[in-house]
């Protein structure tokens, strides 16, 4: 296709933009990184602050926010005034909330994906494919069309997949 | 094989051949019954997803409950007037009236209209910034990028969606702060501007993701369909795929500014914290609601006027966040309509 000024210019200038925000997350990125990574070390990440947290390691921290706060969370619930009602209710709310966004790919994902795939369940057979409700879910592709004796049959018998009586052909 | 049968005339009265009909069956799907594990899952992911909504709400009735006893239940010989908290008012000390949030002052001084002002300079800002730049990177991304660079570009920025906002803030403060000042010699080195592009970091990445899903999901044969009348890549882009994706953009521009308004971190970080009133200079200091909220609730006496001014600033929020999205989602609705013809017979 040819290329024109105006594409130059919208390509260019939204390119452009493009090129910026990658720069600046590997600015952030870069940041973090170059002057973070070499100060890791075992003794950093396993150990305790020391002279006044201007040296040692930061375990404490990693722990708190790893294995504490679920933890600390626990304890509160457990061991809370009854009077707080309230606030622990909303507290247990919020823990399910993020036990149920952070589980859900382990307990639901293969078996959503199941779903979709097979449209098995969700799937009213007795309408044709693509009608109503049915069109939400994905289409099974048409059976292979049937054979002259196989279709004479399924005249005889009436269409499965129409509740009103299909019109049949006068034979000749 | 079947349009075709039934295009043919019948001629059922006179068919002599007809074979009888065997009873009608049951429709397939009538028998079949849902496995008693789906319907559970199903009622799982409904109660959780009902959890989410009544967590709303909740949030909502405490944050109330906190705040409104201040209409009635203000504590004897209390300084505070309603007034105070909207107008301006001729302070002892003062030459004039003036709007001033001094909550440790004597008498304190609760006046929100500077944390409002704040708030609103540098959202607009940090919109001003990033929706032309999010929807542009949307635009080369789902229009002009081969496949090799959009598998790169893509990543990149949603990647920059999963830096916490603390480590954004820190790079606004640290680094992006000196880069402004230098650039355009200012006095304040943290200040509206400097939030507003470190704000900017946390919105591009929602505006993009969701602006580029809208373009994507136009319908190919809507682009086909212009260029083969002979419009050129940009006019098919600009004219045809853009205002189809409309409505997805501007959903986007909704949710990115719900992110710059209900962003604490960055802006407690860079914006400097000063309660200037100041309107149309983004160079001055700005102390916003989010970071006033962050930065005081922690050290202000439970029931006190000032705890219960902190969560009337929640309220406030929270009324305007939700105002805006439904007016956003109407608008968003009626884009939609229009876009799809509907008026059409």
């Amino acid at each position: 296709m040819k290329r024109t000024t105006g594409d130059w210019v919208l390509a260019g200038s939204t390119g452009l933009a493009v090129v910026l925000v990658v720069a600046l997350v590997a600015c952030v990125v870069g940041l973090v990184v170059w002057n973070g990574a070499p100060t890791i070390s075992v003794e950093f990440l396993t150990g305790s602050p020391t002279a006044d947290m201007t040296g040692g390691g930061i375990w404490p921290a990693i722990w708190g926010t790893v294995v504490g706060m679920p933890l600390a969370i626990a304890a509160l619930l457990l061991f809370a005034d009854p009077t707080d009602l309230p606030q622990l209710l909303f507290v247990g709310l919020l823990v399910s909330l993020t036990a149920a966004q952070t589980l859900r790919p382990f307990t639901f994902g293969d078996w959503w994906r199941g779903v979709r795939r097979q449209g098995a369940h969700t799937r009213d057979l007795s309408r044709p494919p693509g009608a109503g409700a049915a069109s939400l879910v994905p289409v099974v592709p048409d059976p292979p069309p049937l054979g002259r004796a196989a279709r004479v049959a399924r005249e005889l018998e009436g269409d499965w997949f129409d509740a009103a009586p299909v019109p049949r052909r006068e034979e000749g | 094989m079947e349009a075709s049968d039934s295009t043919v005339p019948v001629e059922a009265a006179s068919d002599t051949r007809r074979v009888s009909r065997p009873p009608p069956r049951p429709p397939l799907g009538a028998s079949f019954k849902t496995p008693l594990s789906h319907r559970l899952a199903e009622k799982t992911i409904a109660a959780l997803a009902l959890v989410a909504v009544v967590a709303i709400a909740l949030i909502f009735l405490f944050v109330a409950k906190e705040a409104l006893p201040l209409l009635w239940d203000r504590a004897g010989d209390a300084s505070l007037r309603l007034r105070d908290l909207i107008l301006a008012r001729h302070w002892p000390g003062y030459d004039e009236a003036v709007y001033v949030w001094q909550p440790v002052g004597e008498p304190a001084k609760l006046n929100v209209v500077p944390l409002f002002v704040g708030t609103l300079k540098v959202t607009l800002v940090t919109m001003l910034v990033s929706v032309p730049v999010g929807v542009a990177c949307a635009i080369y991304v789902s229009q002009y990028a081969g496949r090799r660079t959009r598998e790169i570009v893509k990543p990149t920025i949603e990647l920059l969606a999963g830096v916490p906002s603390v480590v954004l803030g820190f790079f606004a403060l640290i680094v992006l702060a000196s880069w402004v000042q230098q650039a355009f010699g200012l006095t304040y080195r943290l200040n509206a501007l400097v939030a507003a592009l470190g704000l900017s970091l946390a919105v591009i990445p929602v505006i993009f993701t969701i602006s580029e899903d809208a373009l994507q999901a136009v319908p190919k044969h809507l682009g086909e369909a212009a260029l083969a009348l002979g419009a050129r890549k940009y006019q098919t882009t600009l004219r045809v795929i853009v205002p189809a994706a409309l409505p997805g953009i501007a959903a986007a521009v909704i949710l990115g500014f719900g992110r710059a308004i209900g962003e604490t971190m960055i802006v407690l970080m860079a914006s400097g914290n000063a309660a200037v009133v100041e309107f149309f200079d983004p160079t001055t200091s700005v102390r916003t609601v989010t970071a006033t909220i962050a930065a005081e609730l922690g050290e202000v006496a439970n029931g006190d006027e000032h705890w219960r001014v902190l969560f009337l600033l929640g309220l406030m929020l929270f009324a305007i966040t939700f105002v805006l999205n439904r007016l956003g989602s109407i608008a968003v609705a009626r884009l939609h309509r229009r876009l799809t013809a509907e008026e059409a017979p």
